[in-house]
């Protein structure tokens, strides 16, 4: 498949976010990556990518925020929560902040992931 | 002091993340080993490799039953961690009276669905006894909670009667009766039973006696935390080897409840 959609992934832990770059770049995507919420908004602000993927719990600025300001300053931008905070809770508020998505980690088959970005991508 | 909850929860939470990083590296590694991906071609044309050849060893010496392996595994540990989650999950789900015959009967029906129950054996070939008395008023309960409690029950005795079938017919049977202060709802099977030294430990996380890969050792722990923490009930369980097992559970009844 190829493609040239641009994925940011903004993810603290940096193992998890280099697997799941490495799967991304492989089915065609142009990777973007963060360390936290605050790097990521300015990624956002200067490479206007396509989807962003974010984890809820880092330090500095959390997923939320993210998704908050998102919906301020880019609403058009569809972002998929990824959390191991599986919480009601957790989703409710993510999806009312306006998360398009919510997904529970450990993602075990990221041909899900590939799906959900293909999903809010429309 | 953390609750026992609070601790899994907390433990649950960042073990995900190295989860996940086992068994999306083990995905990557697959899919970057494959013949098929245009990526690995390319690589592959720049180095002059014949990906058949290698794929050709890979197959040989077994390496992708090793990372199916970590896969496998790695996706079992993530179903022990939602469980684990499950211990700590505030119960802000609603509660309203229901009655308890109803709950039980309608379990019934999901385990006789049960997809998971079915592969290992038909719940409909079970006779289900029901010996409910009328004299239980309704409970305000969290009907999803006690129907996990119930259908892991079932399916744990079901599985046991499966597993060591004693040539009679296997029947569980499901009781209902008011004890003073408390509705008393029983799961009865006449399997194989249990030790004593079992019975003793079956509320604990992670004692399990099936076979590695059946069970997480965490349903009746869950049961046990919806029952008693979620609840303010009991729970316990008698059995005698070559008898069959009993499982009683005990709601209190509020005084408003109880006229």
């Amino acid at each position: 498949m190829s493609t040239s959609k641009t994925v940011l992934i903004i993810e603290d832990e940096v193992k998890l976010r280099r697997a799941v770059a490495a799967y991304l770049e492989d089915s065609g995507y142009r990777i973007l990556e963060a360390v936290n919420g605050r790097e990521g908004i300015a990624r956002i602000a200067e490479h206007q990518p396509d989807v962003v993927l974010t984890d809820l719990r880092m330090p500095e600025m959390n997923g939320l925020e993210v998704v908050t300001w998102m919906q301020q300053h880019s609403p058009q931008t569809p972002v998929i929560v990824i959390s191991g905070t599986g919480d009601q809770h957790a989703v409710d508020t993510s999806l009312a902040a306006g998360a398009k998505m919510y997904l529970t980690k450990p993602i075990v088959d990221l041909a899900e992931l590939d799906v959900a970005i293909q999903k809010v991508l429309g | 002091m953390m609750s026992l909850g609070g601790l899994a929860a907390g433990m649950a939470h960042e073990i995900n993340n190295p989860l996940g990083i086992i068994s999306q590296a083990a995905q990557n590694i697959e899919r970057r080993m494959s013949v098929a991906l245009p990526a690995n071609q390319k690589v592959a044309a720049e180095l002059g490799l014949q990906l058949e050849l290698m794929q050709a060893y890979y197959q040989r010496r077994e390496l992708p039953a090793f990372i199916q392996d970590i896969r496998e595994a790695s996706s079992r540990a993530a179903k022990i961690i939602a469980n684990m989650l499950q211990f700590s999950r505030k119960s802000e789900m609603e509660r309203k009276p229901v009655s308890l015959a109803e709950v039980m009967n309608r379990t019934v029906d999901l385990a006789a669905s049960d997809y998971d129950l079915r592969k290992q054996f038909d719940f409909r070939k079970i006779e289900i006894i029901r010996e409910f008395q009328p004299d239980v008023p309704e409970l305000p309960v969290v009907v999803v909670e006690i129907q996990q409690v119930l259908l892991n029950l079932l399916k744990n005795a079901a599985q046991a009667m499966a597993e060591r079938p004693s040539g009679r017919k296997p029947v569980i049977t499901l009781r209902l009766r008011r004890e003073e202060k408390y509705a008393v709802l029983e799961v009865a099977d006449n399997g194989p039973g249990m030790a004593e030294k079992v019975a003793h430990r079956v509320f604990e996380p992670f004692f399990t006696t099936k076979s590695p890969g059946t069970g997480t050792g965490l349903g009746l722990s869950v049961s046990y935390m919806i029952i008693t923490q979620n609840h303010q009930g009991f729970i316990r369980v008698e059995s005698t080897p070559g008898h069959g097992a009993r499982f009683i559970i005990k709601l209190p009844i509020p005084d408003r409840a109880s006229s």
